[in-house]
């Protein structure tokens, strides 16, 4: 083969990677590297071969402008797994003609919402008028001055309606900077079917739930589990052990006491303890990031037992779930001695409105009807949300489709908040979660990850 | 006629610059509203030295770029010499080996997530069907598996830019020098030695610097993929920078450790360009 013939092969085949390229959508990009790299940029106005016709844009333009003289309020959220929201959001928009509201979800887990509004609040950027928030958010974003007191939309009348421990949730400093848009906490679901079948009972002890776990777990079906991965949702699991064992993560003057006494050091024990020595959870445990990771296994039979929040129960009633409403149920988690349940982390969510919204009114007005008695009960019917509202318990309707309700009410009296400082979201992410990420991976001991945990907090709360 | 380039630099680059440098001189934290922000000199770049996390950081940081780099020029070299050769479909063949490199980090992130699930993931699959091992690895909670599962992805993303450059790079080599091997009958080994390899040099210097800077740089990969767990063991500077900023709210000092990632690149930067960078230049005249 001469060179002559060799370059015009590699001509053509410049020309053939050049149309490959526009095949594959990459166009632009590809075709602009692959000029500049060649020296021979003759491809580079090939039209993009795949564009969607130009009534794709057409169709989508008339919903934008519907809106007419609407104020449209921009909210932030978290994912919503269940995907009930979305639907929530358009039955409002259509119900309400001053109000629009842009709902956007965003990412997976809830640090990625947190972060994007510490972007956004940072810069005080108006881009956000309504914003969802966890427990931990609250006193941040308020201590931060990007959220504003919401009090003047929850009168003392209406403020009674509401669970206590959920309002507590969304006061900081005296003041209500959100109100609790639904209620949370977790439970022990369990396969009552299996239960029945082995002449057991859900267990009221961690020793009961090691014993049950262990009768019940077969080679296709795991005992139990909880999310346990290095993220706030794997260390809300080990802090109701730390809670279960009787310690604390600080004092009410703000003093790590976490290091203080053996209760974090066993809580972190038994649950390595059940992964790696007793065998009841699965190690891919650790990688469940989402709560929809625990439930797609309990709904697919997989799990005897699972530690998950009640907002995750709307997936058992889908069509898809393998299990069917008569072969589940939930119950109390368990406690050390079994005298009481064991202690849950309060989970609820909260909406607030941004400092530097330019339409604080409508997203007030859009807050207000979110929350209301009549949203909250649909939330809850349609999407499996707990609500905040005491009243809807008593519905009829709920009573009869949620047979649980009752005994979730119950249980959320006794929830306990995560440490409710505005430093709580930088020791959870730069302390906790590093040390217990380490200590479930077994690079430390229990001991040695509780004493870098204390020593890291202690060092973010003296530095600010 | 340069001034909207030179408006343009000011804008985006000199100024967004300047004003880290100058709020790295200050404490400033988010956290409460109305905190003061007292100037303190040098004494964030002084906390920088004793920072643990930092340089956890910075040899994560390190160990990644060091290993991928190193394994992208040996792979995008194998890559470009192949597809620089002319056969049937080449064009086909070229245009899919940088499918991993136009995927967004994040998307091909979580793909590889996928990939290393302990329950569901095709690396376990093979693993045990192939009987290497009897029990499921959960790639991504293993301190001392997960930075390599996690610099094999990153080099399964960026070897297609390192051959991309180096095939450019092989097509400015002229024929006549092959031909000219040839007659004097050198083995294709000693081709590659004397002729292709010397005369690739500054485009591998090209490469090596866009892809260090970029892999000093990473942050997408780990922060989809293990958000620098477990533990602290996969977090890089970048990903440092940004939990200082975002979770922590230390503008401050996360300023700081921004203009340190600025100084780290301009040096590596300098290191290429002067120790490898003169002798090539004097060789090509």
């Amino acid at each position: 083969m001469t060179d002559e013939l060799r370059w015009h092969g590699a001509r053509l085949s410049r020309r053939s990677l050049l149309k490959g390229v526009a095949m594959s959508a990459g166009a632009g990009l590809l075709a602009a590297c692959s000029g500049g790299g060649t020296s021979s940029s003759s491809g580079a106005t090939t039209p993009a071969t795949g564009a969607p016709p130009a009534s794709g844009a057409a169709t989508a333009a008339p919903a934008v402008q519907s809106t007419g003289t609407a104020t449209t309020v921009v909210w932030f959220a978290a994912r919503d797994t269940t995907g009930y929201t979305p639907k929530q959001v358009d039955a409002f928009n259509k119900a309400n003609k001053n109000i629009q509201i842009d709902y956007q979800e965003q990412g997976a887990v809830t640090q990625d919402l947190h972060d994007k509004f510490v972007t956004v609040a940072g810069a005080k950027d108006s881009s956000v008028d309504l914003i969802s928030m966890d427990v931990p958010y609250v006193p941040e974003f308020g201590a931060a001055g990007w959220t504003i007191p919401v009090d003047e939309i929850l009168p003392k009348d209406e403020r009674a309606k509401f669970s206590q421990g959920a309002l507590n949730g969304a006061t900081y400093q005296g003041k209500l900077y959100a109100v609790p848009w639904y209620n949370n906490g977790p439970g022990l679901y369990y396969r009552k079917d299996l239960f029945d079948a082995k002449g057991l009972k859900p267990p009221k002890t961690y020793d009961d739930l090691l014993n049950a776990a262990k009768a019940l777990q077969t080679a296709d079906v795991v005992g139990f589990v909880m999310q346990l991965p290095q993220s706030e949702g794997g260390i809300i699991s080990w802090m109701e052990y730390l809670w279960g064992y009787g310690g604390d993560m600080v004092d009410d003057k703000l003093n790590v006491v976490v290091d203080q006494g053996t209760a974090g050091v066993d809580g972190m024990q038994r649950i390595v303890d059940f992964v790696y020595k007793d065998k009841i959870i699965p190690e891919a445990a650790l990688q469940f990031k989402l709560g929809a990771d625990v439930m797609n296994l309990f709904r697919g039979g997989k799990a005897a037992m699972i530690r998950l929040w009640f907002s995750n129960a709307g997936d058992l009633f889908q069509p898809d779930s393998a299990i069917k409403p008569n072969q589940w149920d939930v119950a109390p988690l368990p406690s050390k001695d079994g005298a009481k349940p064991g202690p849950g982390c309060l989970g609820d969510w909260n909406l607030g409105v941004s400092k530097f919204s330019t339409k604080q009114k409508e997203a007030l007005e859009a807050l207000r009807i979110l929350t209301n008695q009549e949203n909250q009960r649909a939330r809850f019917l349609d999407g499996g949300f707990l609500p905040s509202r005491q009243a809807v318990f008593d519905d009829p309707d709920i009573q009869k489709k949620f047979p649980y309700a009752k005994a979730a009410q119950a249980s959320f009296e006794n929830l306990k908040p995560r440490p409710v400082t505005p430093y709580y979201p930088d020791i959870s992410a730069n302390a906790i979660q590093p040390a217990f990420g380490q200590a479930m991976a077994r690079q430390l001991t229990p001991d040695q990850a509780i004493k870098q945990m204390a020593d890291k907090m202690r060092q973010i709360i003296k530095s600010g | 006629m340069a001034a909207p380039a030179i408006v343009t630099i000011v804008v985006v680059a000199v100024i967004p610059l300047a004003q880290t440098i100058q709020d790295s001189l200050f404490k400033i934290s988010l956290k409460f509203e109305d905190a003061p922000r007292p100037f303190v000199g040098l004494d964030n770049y002084g906390s920088v030295l004793s920072d643990q996390s930092w340089f956890n950081a910075l040899q994560v940081t390190g160990l990644v770029a060091g290993a991928s780099v190193a394994a992208e020029l040996v792979l995008g070299m194998i890559i470009a010499l192949l597809i620089h050769r002319s056969f049937r479909g080449r064009g086909i063949v070229r245009a899919s080996v940088l499918v991993p490199w136009a995927l967004t980090t994040v998307v091909s992130a979580k793909m590889w997530a996928w990939i290393y699930d302990g329950r569901y993931g095709v690396v376990n699959d093979l693993l045990m069907k192939l009987g290497a091992i009897d029990q499921p690895i959960i790639f991504l909670v293993k301190p001392e598996v997960t930075i390599w599962a996690m610099i094999a992805a990153e080099i399964w993303k960026t070897t297609p830019f390192m051959a991309l450059l180096l095939l450019a790079g092989l097509q400015l080599i002229p024929h006549e020098l092959y031909e000219a091997t040839a007659l004097d009958g050198a083995s294709r080994w000693q081709t590659f030695w004397r002729v292709t390899l010397p005369l690739l040099k500054p485009t591998i210097l090209v490469a090596l610097l866009f892809r260090t800077i970029d892999a000093v740089r990473m942050f997408d990969l780990p922060r989809v993929l293990t958000n620098g767990g477990p533990g602290k063991s996969t977090e890089t500077v970048v990903l440092y920078t940004y939990n200082t900023f975002f979770t922590s709210l230390n503008f401050g000092y996360g300023s700081t450790l921004a203009v340190m990632i600025f100084l780290i690149v301009v040096f590596v930067s300098f290191i290429y360009i002067k120790v490898l960078g003169a002798p090539t230049q004097g060789a090509r005249r």
